[in-house]
C-alpha cells in the first residue's frame, strides 16, 4: 500500500506541471492586453506610450517561456502576482476567501451525508412502497435542479416568504445558511440513490438471510451489515463532492453573494483579472488532485478488495514476471497438444488407411 | 415438542419470499424494463417535439419591450407574466427552448462520438499513444469541471459557438475512458481474435467487431449526460458566457431574472421550472435506458 501511495504522489508532479501550463496559457491566450486592462482599471484611458511602459514594467515583452518560468518561480515562493482589479497580491486574495469556502464545504457535505443515509435506508427497507416512491421522486428532482435556480428558490422561500434568513449571505452571520441549504438540496439526490442501491443490493445477499434466520433483530442487520457495505461508495462520492466544493460552487456563491472562492473566480473572469484567475486554477487544481488521492486511499482502507487491487498495481513488476511465466507454460502446453494432435491425426489416417 | 415449533419464528419466510422474487425477476424484470424504456422514450420524444415546434407559435414577439407591463404577474393577457422589460415570458420560453435543449443534445452527440473514437482507438492500439491519451484525460479530470468550462468559455469570449466548444473541450474525457476500458477488455476476447484470424484489417476489426460490442455502456453514459449538459449550458448562459443577451435562452432568462426575482419571483420560476421539468424527464429516460440495456445483457 505504501508503494502505491508513493507512486501516486510521484504522479502528482507531471499532473501539476500540466495544470500550471494550462493555467498560464489559458490566460496568456485570452483576448485583450493585460497592460491596457491594468491601466483602465485605474479609471483613465491610457495613451499608447503609457501602455508600452506598463508592458515593459509587467514583463509582457519577454518571450513566452521566460514569462511562464518567472511566473512559476514566483509561485514556489508564494508570489502569484498582483490582482489587476484589487491591486492586492493574488495569494492574499485567495487565502482570505478560502476559509469561507472550506467552512461551507465541510458543513454542506456533512449535512448532506447525515440527511441522505437515513433517507436511503428508509427507501431501501420500504422498497417499492409509496414512501420509497416519494423519496425517489424527490431525489430525482434534487439531482435535476440547476444550482442557480435552487439558490433563487431558497432565497424566495426562506428569505422572502418565511423571512427566516437574510437575502444575502455577505455580512450576515446567519446568511451562510442560504448556500448551505441550496447545496444540501441539490447534492443529496445522488447520495440517497447510492445508499438505496447499496442497501438493497446488500439485503439480497445470503448472509443477511442467514442473520435473519438466526433471529438477529432487523435494525441490527440494517446498521451493521447494510450500512457498512454502502459506506465505501458514499465516502467516494462525498470525497469527490468535497473536492469540487473546495473549488467553490461558483454559481451558488454568486447568487447568494457568499464571499467564497467560487464567487471570487467568477468575478475575476468578468473583470478579466488574469493573475487572480491563474492563481485560482493552479491552487484549485492542486487541491482537487490531492483530495482525489486522499479519497482513493480512504476508499482502499474502507474496502479491502480495492486495497488488494492497488497493491497488485503497485507490484506490476512482479505481475509481469508472473505473466511471462504463464505465457511460457501455455506455449509448452500448446506444443504438447499439437504434438498429441499430430499423433492422433497420424493414427487416424493410419487407421483409415488400414481399413 | 415438535408441534411447538413455529416456522415463522425463524423469520425465514421473508427470506424465502425474497429469494423467490429474485428467481422470478428474470423474465418479468426484463419485460418491465423494456416497457418502461418504451414509455419514457415516447414521453421524451414527444417532449422534444413540443419544445421544437413551440418556437413557431409564440403568442407575442419575445423581444417586444412593453413599458406599461413591466414585471406584471400572470394574467389572461400574459399567461406567465412579463419580465423586467415587459417582455412576455411565455413567448420567450417557447422561442428559447430549442436552443437550450437541442444545443445540449448536440453537445452530447459530439462528445460521445469524439470521446468514443479517441478512447477505442487508444485502447486498441495501446502503447505510447494510449499512455498519452490517458494522461491528457487525467489532466482534464484534475479540474473541477464547471470552473474549467467557465474559464475556457471566458477565454474564448463567450457566445453560443464558443460555449459549446468550451463544454466539448472538457466533456469528451469520460467517454474516452469508458471506450478505452471496453476496447481493452474486448480485444482479448475470442470472437475478436476470430475476426482477426479471418484476415480482416485492423481498422475493420476495430470498427466492425469491437465498436458495436462496446456501445452499450457508452449509450447509457450519453443518455445520462444530456441532463447534466443542459444544466451546464444553462449555467454558462446564466453567467453571460453562453447565448448573447436578448436571445431568450432559458439560462439567460434566469440571468435576466437575477435582478428582479426578489420582487417578482415568477420571472425566475418560469424558466427555472422549465429547465427542471426537462432535466427530470431526460434523467428518468436515461435511467430507463440503463435498466433496459443492462437487463438485456444478463
Amino acid at each position: 500500500m505504501g508503494k502505491y501511495i508513493i507512486k501516486r504522489l510521484i504522479w502528482l508532479i507531471p499532473i501539476m506541471i500540466a495544470v500550471s501550463l494550462v493555467a498560464f496559457f489559458l490566460m496568456y491566450l485570452s483576448p485583450g492586453d493585460p497592460a491596457e486592462m491594468y491601466l483602465r482599471q485605474e479609471g483613465n484611458s491610457p495613451s499608447l506610450a503609457e501602455i508600452e511602459a506598463m508592458r515593459e514594467q509587467m514583463g509582457l515583452n519577454r518571450p513566452v517561456f521566460i514569462q511562464y518560468f518567472s511566473w512559476l518561480g514566483g509561485v514556489f515562493t508564494g508570489d502569484m502576482g498582483i490582482s489587476y482589479y484589487t491591486h492586492r497580491p493574488v495569494a492574499h486574495e485567495i487565502l482570505s476567501y478560502f476559509p469561507n469556502t472550506l467552512l461551507l464545504a465541510c458543513i454542506s457535505v456533512g449535512l448532506t451525508i447525515i440527511i441522505s443515509i437515513p433517507l436511503g435506508i428508509i427507501a431501501a427497507v420500504w422498497k417499492n412502497k409509496w414512501l420509497d416512491g416519494l423519496i425517489r421522486v424527490l431525489s430525482f428532482v434534487s439531482g435535476s435542479l440547476p444550482g442557480f435556480f435552487a439558490a433563487m428558490l431558497v432565497i424566495i422561500l426562506f428569505s422572502l416568504t418565511w423571512k427566516m434568513l437574510p437575502t444575502s449571505a455577505s455580512g450576515n452571520p446567519t446568511g451562510i445558511w442560504l448556500p448551505i441549504i441550496t447545496l444540501v438540496v441539490t447534492m443529496s439526490g445522488p447520495y440517497v440513490r447510492q445508499v438505496r442501491a447499496a442497501v438493497i443490493n446488500e439485503l439480497n445477499k445470503e448472509y443477511i438471510q442467514m442473520e435473519r434466520a438466526r433471529g438477529i433483530k432487523e435494525y441490527m442487520i440494517l446498521f451493521a451489515g447494510a450500512l457498512k457495505s454502502s459506506l465505501p461508495s458514499i465516502l467516494t462520492i462525498a470525497g469527490l463532492n468535497f473536492g469540487q466544493q473546495l473549488g467553490g460552487t461558483a454559481i451558488i456563491e454568486l447568487v447568494t453573494s457568499y464571499p467564497g472562492i467560487g464567487r471570487l473566480a467568477v468575478q475575476s473572469i468578468t473583470n478579466r483579472d488574469y493573475p487572480l484567475m491563474q492563481g485560482y486554477i493552479l491552487v484549485m487544481g492542486g487541491i482537487y488532485v490531492l483530495v482525489n488521492l486522499l479519497v482513493d486511499i480512504l476508499h482502499a482502507y474502507a474496502d479491502p478488495r480495492v486495497k488488494e487491487r492497488y497493491i497488485a498495481e503497485g507490484d506490476k513488476g512482479k505481475r509481469k514476471i508472473h505473466a511471462r511465466q504463464l505465457e511460457l507454460k501455455k506455449k509448452e502446453e500448446r506444443k504438447e497438444k499439437e504434438a498429441k494432435g499430430a499423433c492422433k491425426n497420424a493414427c487416424n489416417s493410419a487407421g483409415i488407411n488400414g481399413e | 415438542m415438535v408441534s411447538k415449533f413455529n416456522f415463522n419464528d425463524l423469520n425465514v419466510s421473508r427470506g424465502i419470499g425474497s429469494i423467490r422474487k429474485t428467481f422470478n425477476k428474470g423474465s418479468s424484470g426484463k419485460k418491465k424494463a423494456a416497457r418502461n424504456f418504451k414509455i419514457w422514450l415516447i414521453i421524451t420524444l414527444s417532449m422534444l417535439g413540443v419544445i421544437f415546434f413551440m418556437q413557431f407559435f409564440p403568442p407575442y414577439d419575445p423581444y417586444q419591450i412593453d413599458v406599461k407591463n413591466i414585471m406584471s404577474g400572470p394574467s389572461a393577457e400574459h399567461l406567465l407574466g412579463t419580465d423586467y422589460l415587459g417582455r412576455d415570458l411565455l413567448s420567450r420560453l417557447m422561442v428559447g427552448g430549442t436552443r437550450s435543449v437541442f444545443t445540449a443534445i448536440l453537445v452530447v452527440i459530439i462528445n460521445a462520438t469524439v470521446g468514443t473514437l479517441i478512447g477505442i482507438i487508444s485502447g486498441y492500439v495501446g502503447g505510447k499513444a494510449d499512455l498519452i491519451v490517458m494522461r491528457i484525460t487525467d489532466m482534464f479530470q484534475a479540474f473541477p469541471r464547471l470552473v474549467f468550462t467557465i474559464s475556457i468559455a471566458a477565454m474564448l469570449g463567450g457566445g453560443l459557438g464558443w460555449s459549446v466548444l468550451a463544454i466539448c473541450t472538457v466533456g469528451w474525457t469520460p467517454y474516452a475512458r469508458l471506450a478505452r476500458a471496453q476496447a481493452l477488455s474486448l480485444k482479448e476476447r475470442t470472437f475478436v481474435n476470430a475476426a482477426r484470424v479471418t484476415g480482416q484489417s485492423r481498422p475493420a476489426v476495430l470498427f466492425k467487431t469491437i465498436l458495436p460490442n462496446a456501445l452499450t455502456p457508452l449509450i447509457v453514459e450519453a443518455s445520462m449526460d444530456v441532463g447534466r449538459v443542459i444544466l451546464e449550458f444553462a449555467g454558462l448562459s446564466f453567467l453571460g458566457l453562453g447565448t448573447a443577451r436578448p436571445y431568450p435562452e432559458w439560462g439567460s432568462m434566469l440571468n435576466d431574472a437575477q435582478t428582479s426575482f426578489m420582487i417578482v419571483p415568477h420571472t425566475a420560476l418560469v424558466p427555472g421550472i422549465a429547465i427542471l421539468i426537462v432535466v427530470v424527464i431526460v434523467g428518468i429516460f436515461g435511467d430507463s435506458v440503463n435498466e433496459y440495456l443492462s437487463s438485456k445483457e444478463d
